[in-house]
This record gives C-alpha cells, sequence and structure tokens, in this order.
C-alpha cells in the first residue's frame, strides 16, 4: 500500500507540472483510463481528480482557482447523475455530463491545432530565409562566439525520443539481453577521448537495441549527474553537444 | 547573351526580394495575366531546384514568396546561424495561440473559457513578442479587448496566409474525436451523430445510464 502511494506521488509530481488547466488534466485522466468521453464514469472521474489535487496541496504547489471550480463542477454532475430519474418522458432532460463533454472536445481540438502549430514552427525554424535581409532578426555568428544553450532534462529526452522514433536505428533486441551501463559510459567516455567532443546523435549512429539505446542514455545521464560532461545545445533545435567537462574529472 | 524569360523574372524577383514579395507585385512586374500564374510558375521553379538537388525552395510565406533553405541543411547553417530573436513559446501560448489564430478578432473571457484557465499571462507575453495584437473592442459591458494574429505569427510558424488554417467550422473536420476511446456497442452508430443530439433521438438520451450509486464498472481497466 505505502508502495503504491509513493508511487502514485511520483507519477503525480511528474505530472502535474505539465497541465494547462482542469480541463487539460481532465483530457489525461480520461486517455490514461480509456473512458468513453460519451459516457463518462463520473465518480470515477471525480475521485481521481480530487486525488491530483491532493497531491497539488501535498506537493506545495498553488492550486489555482480554476483547478476548484472545476472540482466543483465535477461534483454538481454527480450530484445531478444521482438524482432519481423521473418516470415521464426523458428526452427534454439533457444528460448532466454533456455540458462538460462539450467542454473537453472543444477544448481538444484547440489543443490538437496548437500541437499541430508547434510541429510548423519546429520546421521553420529550421528553413532559413536566403541572406542578406535589412529587417533580419537573424545575426551571423560563428560557432565559438556562439553562447550555447545549457539543456534543461526535458529537452534531453525530447532529443532522445525523436532518435528512437527514427525506427531505422533501432534493431529488434534477443530476449533476456544483457546491458552493462558501466560498458555504455566507458563508451561515451572513449568517444568524448576520441573526438574532443561529439554531437548528442553521433552517439546513436550505430544500430542499437532498444534496451541498448536506453542504457547509453542512462549512462549519459549519470555521467551528466557526475558532473563529468557537459552537454549545450547550440540553438533551439539546434545540435545538441556533449562536452567532456575538465572540473568534474577526478572526482 | 543570356535570354530573359518570365520565370527567370520571377525567380529574380523573389530572389532578390528583401522580404516575402507579393503574388500581385510579381505579376504586375512580369506583365503576368494572373496571380495564379505566378503560382505555377513558382511550382515550375520548385520542382527544377529539386530535380537538380538545390539545398533551396521559393515557399509561400506571409502572403508572399520568398527562398528559404530545406531542412535537410538546418544542422550546417546551425552552425553559422543564430537566431536569438526566436521568442520561447509555452505549451500554454500555443494553446491561447491556437484559439485566437482560428477565432480571431476574439476576447479574453472566450479565450479563458475555452481553456478553462486564466491565460492573461501568455496573452500579455504574445502581445509583446508581437504575434497577436489588439484588433479593437467588443460592444458589450467591460468592452473587452479583441484579439488577432500579425503577420509575424505567419512569419514565425511558416504559414502562407490564415486561411491555411482551419475556420472555427472546419475544425472539427480537421480534428474530430477520433483520439477518444469509444467501446463498440451492439449499435455503433449510436455514436456517431452524438455530437448534436437531435430531440427526436430519443434512444440515445435513453442509452445514457444514470447510476444509482455512481460506481462504473465498465470503463475500469
Amino acid at each position: 500500500m505505502n508502495n503504491n502511494r509513493s508511487e502514485i506521488d511520483i507519477r503525480c509530481r511528474v505530472h502535474l507540472e505539465q497541465f494547462e488547466g482542469p480541463l487539460d488534466l481532465l483530457l489525461y485522466l480520461i486517455k490514461r483510463d480509456e473512458i468513453d468521453i460519451y459516457d463518462i464514469p463520473i465518480t470515477h472521474v471525480v475521485r481521481e481528480f480530487g486525488l491530483y489535487l491532493n497531491r497539488m496541496k501535498d506537493l506545495d504547489l498553488a492550486v489555482a482557482g480554476e483547478y476548484l471550480l472545476m472540482a466543483s463542477l465535477l461534483m454538481s454532475i454527480k450530484a445531478r447523475m444521482l438524482l432519481p430519474k423521473p418516470e415521464v418522458d426523458t428526452s427534454e432532460i439533457e444528460d448532466p455530463r454533456m455540458e462538460l463533454v462539450e467542454m473537453l472536445i472543444e477544448y481538444q481540438r484547440y489543443k490538437k491545432l496548437s500541437e499541430k502549430l508547434e510541429r510548423k514552427r519546429e520546421e521553420q525554424m529550421r528553413q532559413f530565409p536566403k541572406g542578406a535581409y535589412p529587417d533580419s532578426r537573424i545575426s551571423m555568428k560563428y560557432v565559438q562566439e556562439q553562447e550555447l544553450i545549457p539543456l534543461d532534462t526535458y529537452s534531453l529526452i525530447k532529443a532522445a525520443w525523436d532518435l528512437l522514433k527514427q525506427k531505422n536505428q533501432i534493431i529488434p533486441g534477443e530476449p533476456r539481453e544483457k546491458i552493462d551501463i558501466g560498458e555504455r559510459i566507458t563508451y561515451i567516455q572513449t568517444f568524448l577521448a576520441e573526438n574532443g567532443r561529439g554531437r548528442f546523435v553521433d552517439l546513436f549512429v550505430e544500430k542499437t537495441t532498444p534496451l541498448k539505446f536506453v542504457a547509453t542514455f542512462i549512462a549519459l545521464l549519470e555521467l551528466i549527474k557526475q558532473k563529468k560532461i557537459r552537454v549545450h545545445q547550440q540553438s533551439q533545435f539546434g545540435n545538441i553537444w556533449i562536452y567532456p567537462n575538465p572540473e568534474g574529472r577526478g572526482d | 547573351m543570356t535570354e530573359v524569360t518570365k520565370n527567370g523574372i520571377i525567380e529574380a524577383l523573389i530572389f532578390s526580394s528583401p522580404s516575402p514579395i507579393s503574388a500581385k507585385r510579381i505579376a504586375s512586374i512580369a506583365a503576368l495575366e494572373s496571380e495564379k500564374d505566378v503560382d505555377s510558375i513558382v511550382d515550375l521553379l520548385n520542382t527544377q531546384y529539386e530535380k537538380n538537388g538545390r539545398a533551396f525552395r521559393i515557399r509561400k510565406i506571409a502572403g508572399g514568396y520568398q527562398f528559404f533553405s530545406i531542412v535537410a541543411y538546418a544542422p550546417y547553417i546551425g552552425e553559422i546561424f543564430v537566431d536569438r530573436s526566436q521568442p520561447h513559446l509555452t505549451r500554454a501560448m500555443l494553446e491561447v495561440l491556437s484559439i485566437i489564430a482560428v477565432k480571431q478578432p476574439v476576447t479574453k473571457p472566450v479565450i479563458d473559457s475555452i481553456r478553462g484557465a486564466d491565460s492573461g499571462g501568455s496573452i500579455h507575453t504574445l502581445l509583446e513578442k508581437g504575434i497577436v495584437t489588439v484588433k479593437g473592442r467588443q460592444k458589450s459591458p467591460g468592452r473587452p479587448f479583441m484579439y488577432a494574429t500579425t503577420r509575424d505569427f505567419l512569419k514565425l510558424f511558416g504559414i502562407s496566409d490564415i486561411n491555411e488554417l482551419p475556420s472555427e467550422d472546419e475544425l472539427p473536420e480537421f480534428f474530430g474525436e477520433e483520439d477518444f476511446h469509444i467501446p463498440q456497442l451492439d449499435n455503433p452508430e449510436e455514436f456517431e451523430d452524438k455530437p448534436e443530439i437531435a430531440d427526436s433521438e430519443v434512444e440515445n438520451i435513453d442509452n445514457y445510464e444514470i447510476q444509482e450509486d455512481g460506481e462504473n464498472t465498465e470503463t475500469n481497466g
């Protein structure tokens, strides 16, 4: 039970900050539990939603008013659903959940459009307009002078995920494949010793099994944690570079 | 002696233009009958570039044409160029932007209610970065500001024209409910026309079961 609780804690911790609002949280719950949007089990949703609100409090995250508003809407729907069904013609009575369903569907549409926009933008950022651009906001700078952007874990995970999705790099693994993270750490260190610095993608040039891929990634995280390497990005969506960290050596 | 061609004129105009040049201007300079001719010649030029393995294409962006390098060469250009002006857009800002793009001009209360969350901060940042603008005020109590997207928005996202994005009416076609898990029932058509429940469809309404204890065992899994 305790175990279960802490697992939920971790799960909540990971998710809470990434919700854009109560509708986003509800959509997540609906997808996670494979709920039929047109037949939402309101008690289940109320319980799960409440669980997240409590975790927010436990984690000292300010619970924004909009979450409380949604909680009260859910409760009122639940209350209305518990009312006895009138004997008379029910065709005029709307399902109390309908309003919520419409809100969710509408929100979901804009959320998807926003994801599409994000993809368009990423693609646009990889295409450069012809130079000599008088109103240009692009400044020309050589790599050496560049201010490199330190990378957050999320971007690193995203980069790994993007690579993993390029299926041609991944070959199926054998059952009970054994992978040694220590060996992967040595691999990364050798790679850096040979090249001085290296691009993130070049760590994964060889075709790997999913397990080996993950192990290499964990090894990379471990080296970052031990401050033996530094990871920087040139620009948003630019190359991710890995550098040995001289100060971090020998400890 | 170089032969001057219509295609060449168009190519030269777009090549030398400092910012996206409109089909209208190109058509008038190159003495073309319609703006559509510009479109087809640009397509032809792009086909030639592709055939010859060139690293650039002409793209329609923010209502005009401009040369752009193709995506494949981004990592190499990234070694020289750093675009510091690129604004960082959060997921909240992208959501707000989607709503404004589709429903413009639109007020903050409408945006807030679709998102179910306050959008004040996001709108403020988008205004600051010039991605959205105030298009006027609504003639209603409180006279709230109405927001719309700018030309910079189109440039930032590589959109040729705002009509490239779905309108409010088209949105359901673009993004249906296919993402939601809908259990297969004996009568699947029951769910198909659910979004608009007509009064006559008594059957549908009856299918909503009101549980006595509120527990639903069907979807636990």
